[in-house]
């Protein structure tokens, strides 16, 4: 993954727990960097550890760590680092996820070696989505809950997040269905 | 197969697609741009809405026609701002113009003040591409900023480390070259650390020292992690010696050193200190031996000036043998007066504190020491400078100030110019003097003396204050003149300062402790002897037997019941079994010493007076002593002190009731 992941879960570790937690969490991990570097590939396993090594440090199951890193992802480094990309993805809720799956292609061109998930989302009725998440990468589907819990908020609109069906590996897709209120701005 | 595009897919992939007819009038326009100005819509004229920015060519269908192919900028005035580039697509068949575009923004903010977003973009659009690219590598530019500012911060508060460490950090490669050393650097070698890169380290060296480190370096065995200590001598841009304690490590295979790495630490100091530390416990042990031989010598003479005294009395006067007793006596009270300066240099000699000015005892002294030091020598004194009172012991304070004096008429034996100076000074930080003795934070008085004469070596400083040690050759000096000053100084809690160099003269100061007490008055004047024939029984002991002999002599010809001990265990039996008035008890003895014997003897005789002798003070004992309100006499004592003690003490002169 990019050091862009990692940096957020500095930042979300720090935030909320401060510097000397972070330091324990990356000696844990077994991580020897003093710093990420946004533009850089690193190698998915440091990203897993940290957030193994979290888990056990803040004594929370990986998936809640997961969850609240998908949130943050949205809040914090999408919202704060990309604020114009954000932007022009959508000015709603159903607009913006409709325009995911284009904005982790785009992204590409910046990012070479990403191997960004797919992203279908179809309106099934008022109110109501189906996300499909497809990804190489196996175990992120709690962290999908956050991401898009994290957009609720970011479109000031109540969500409510099920997760319908967990399905792993080449073409198969994790679903989601998402209920949101229909008073809706940009947070 | 032939297959078209319908007009429903022509839309989804061009949202913001043309198509003219030959009378230039609109017949389809894009959902992208309809949804922008809704007037803009099918059956208008494109010139209504539209301008050619680019290529520069009449809005005419034959002229689109004929530059079909370039790449055209058309102004969408339905939209303010609204640049659209694409490309002319003529179809002769049916008749029209396709124009297959897209806005041309440079950011996501020109987008959005066109009311535009990325969903506005098809998925197959360049131009979303470029603005995400730009954005996201702004963020990365601005990441970079951010962690390069981490860095250099990181790096300002390392360097900020190292120049104020006072140990000095380098890499030096193989051949001793520097790659690296901190800012400390500078002090010794009168460069920037920067301008050092690339000199020999080991260049700056002592020469013994350089082909030591230089050997080490050559090794092939002194291979990755190991380590090297030594010490090295090296002298700094202004000449001047220091000390260096190095330690290298050989991390030539680290990642990020790539190199041999160097601390430098200045121990000049701190070797000074200890040399100086070496030289005041040398000074203490030669005290130690210089008491212990003048206690001995006391006794001697004591006993010599004892029966000189009483011989002399016996003999007729101005006869040939009261001559002879006479010169005996003589000889033997400078004697005496020799082991007191003995005494005095191992700080045994009994002190008499008062508070005085050491301005008035200069002033006084002045007359006396311009014949002192006679006709050739300029003796002068500004003594305003100081108005404070020291607590001290007169005679010693003159004493010392003679010898210094004495000491620079002695190095400028042609003549010359001798000054005294006297000042107020206040110290806030504590200061090692010359000898390594520590000067306390306070006020003090301070007496400098300076000539202008030889002054003195390294060498000869070191071992100035040493007893018996002189410059002026045998027989010119007893060698006890600045051991004695150095005796006084300590006594009275002081400092010396010496700022001497070979040829060009000495500032010797001496430092004394203000004190803020009262000016003591007149000493008392002692009171007349009045011989008369005793008649008390004394009790002397003292494991001399010489001494004991020579004052039952004395005593015994007053009249006296004498009893005499060379142990305190048979004095103890002594005064079980007889009335005895007055103890004369020496402070030191096998068994046990004075006092014990004096608190051992009253639990017999709770009225027994005490008088006690010594020939030099003793830690501890005497300041018992001192504290039961005992009196002392000082060996060697003449027989006339000895019997005014005795009766003294017998007659109640003195209060023995324990302080």
């Amino acid at each position: 993954m990019y050091g862009l992941v990692n940096q957020a879960v500095q930042g979300m570790v720090i935030a909320g727990f401060g510097q000397d937690l972070w330091e324990r969490i990356k000696r844990d991990a077994g991580v020897d960097l003093d710093a990420f570097v946004s533009m850089e590939s690193y190698d998915d396993s440091i990203t897993y550890s940290l957030v193994q090594a979290g888990s056990a440090a803040l004594d929370m199951p990986p998936e809640d760590i997961l969850r609240a890193f998908g949130e943050y992802w949205v809040l914090v480094t999408a919202a704060e680092g990309y604020p114009e990309l954000m932007q022009a993805a959508g000015s709603t809720l159903p607009e913006f996820l409709g325009n995911l799956d284009q904005l982790h292609t785009r992204v590409l061109m910046t990012f070479p070696e990403l191997r960004p998930p797919s992203f279908n989302c179809k309106e099934v009725r008022p109110g109501e989505l189906c996300v499909k998440y497809m990804s190489e990468r196996v175990g992120l589907a709690p962290m999908v809950v956050g991401l898009l819990e994290g957009l609720g908020k970011h479109f000031n609109t109540q969500v409510e997040v099920t997760l319908v069906g967990v399905a792993e590996g080449p073409g198969a897709a994790t679903e989601f269905r998402v209920l949101y209120g229909m008073a809706e701005s940009p947070a | 197969m032939e297959y078209a595009l319908t007009g429903n897919l022509l839309r989804a992939a061009f949202p913001f697609n043309l198509v003219l007819d030959q009378n230039m009038v609109l017949v389809d326009v894009g959902p992208g741009l309809q949804s922008l100005n809704k007037d803009m819509a099918p059956g208008s004229l494109a010139s209504d809405w539209l301008t050619i920015r680019r290529p520069a060519i009449s809005f005419d269908f034959p002229s689109l026609v004929e530059n079909a192919g370039l790449a055209f900028l058309i102004e969408c005035r339905a939209v303010d701002g609204l640049v659209l580039r694409g490309q002319v697509l003529h179809d002769p068949e049916q008749g029209v113009l396709f124009f297959l575009g897209a806005p041309q923004v440079a950011n996501f903010s020109e987008m959005r003040a066109l009311g535009l977003g990325l969903r506005d973009l098809p998925p197959h659009d360049s131009m979303g591409d470029m603005l995400v690219l730009l954005e996201t590598k702004q963020a990365a530019l601005v990441d970079a900023q951010n962690l390069a500012e981490k860095l250099t911060m990181k790096r300002k508060w390392f360097q900020a480390l190292i120049a104020a460490s006072s140990d000095i950090v380098g890499v030096i490669d193989r051949s001793g070259c520097v790659e690296y050393v901190s800012p400390g650097i500078e002090k010794l070698r009168g460069m920037t650390s920067e301008a050092l890169v690339g000199e020999s380290f080991i260049d700056w060296l002592h020469e013994e020292d350089a082909a030591a480190l230089r050997a080490v370096l050559n090794n092939e065995n002194w291979g990755p992690n190991a380590r090297h200590h030594q010490l090295v001598r090296l002298q700094d841009c202004h000449g001047v010696s220091h000390t260096l304690d190095v330690s290298l490590r050989n991390m030539a295979d680290h990642k990020y050193v790539g190199g041999i790495v160097i601390n430098l630490s200045d121990v000049t100091d701190r070797l000074e200190l200890r040399h100086q530390l070496l030289q005041v416990q040398r000074l203490d042990t030669l005290g130690q031996l210089a008491g212990g031989i003048a206690h001995d010598f006391n006794n001697l003479l004591f006993v010599i000036i004892s029966y000189a005294a009483l011989l002399k009395d016996a003999a007729e006067p101005e006869s040939r043998d009261w001559e002879d007793l006479d010169e005996i006596l003589q000889a033997a009270n400078d004697a005496s007066a020799l082991t007191s300066q003995m005494l005095t240099f191992s700080r045994k000699q009994e002190v008499e504190l008062s508070t005085l000015s050491f301005r008035s005892v200069v002033d006084e002294m002045m007359d006396m020491l311009v014949r002192l030091v006679g006709e050739k020598y300029k003796l002068s004194a500004r003594t305003e400078g100081s108005m404070s009172l020291v607590s001290g012991d007169e005679a010693q304070l003159r004493q010392v100030l003679i010898n210094v004096v004495v000491n620079a008429k002695d190095a400028m034996p042609e003549g010359g110019e001798i000054e005294i100076e006297l000042a107020d000074v206040e110290i806030e930080e504590e200061r090692l003097d010359c000898l390594g003795s520590l000067v306390p934070p306070g006020d003090y008085v301070v007496c400098t003396v300076t000539d202008s004469g030889v002054g003195m070596s390294r060498e000869v400083l070191e071992r100035a204050f040493e007893p018996f040690y002189t410059t002026k050759g045998r027989g010119k000096g007893t060698g006890l003149g600045l051991a004695t000053v150095y005796g006084m100084v300590a006594e009275h809690r002081g400092g010396i300062f010496v700022d001497t160099e070979l040829g060009r003269g000495t500032r010797f100061s001496f430092w004394l402790p203000r004190s803020d007490a009262a000016p003591s008055g007149e000493a008392k004047a002692p009171s007349a002897f009045v011989p008369n024939l005793e008649t008390e029984r004394i009790l002397v002991v003292d494991d001399s037997e010489a001494i004991l002999k020579v004052v039952d002599r004395v005593l015994g010809q007053r009249g006296y019941e004498m009893h005499t001990a060379s142990l305190p265990s048979a004095a103890l039996e002594v005064v079980q079994g007889e009335p005895v008035d007055l103890m004369l008890v020496d402070i030191l003895m096998p068994e046990m010493n004075g006092m014990q014997l004096v608190e051992k003897a009253r639990a017999l005789n709770p009225e027994i007076k005490v008088l006690m002798m010594t020939g030099y003070s003793t830690a501890g004992i005497l300041e018992q002593v001192t504290e039961a309100n005992l009196p002392v006499l000082w060996k060697p004592f003449t027989p006339e002190t000895l019997i005014a003690r005795v009766r003294g003490v017998l007659d109640g002169d003195v209060d023995q009731t324990p302080g």
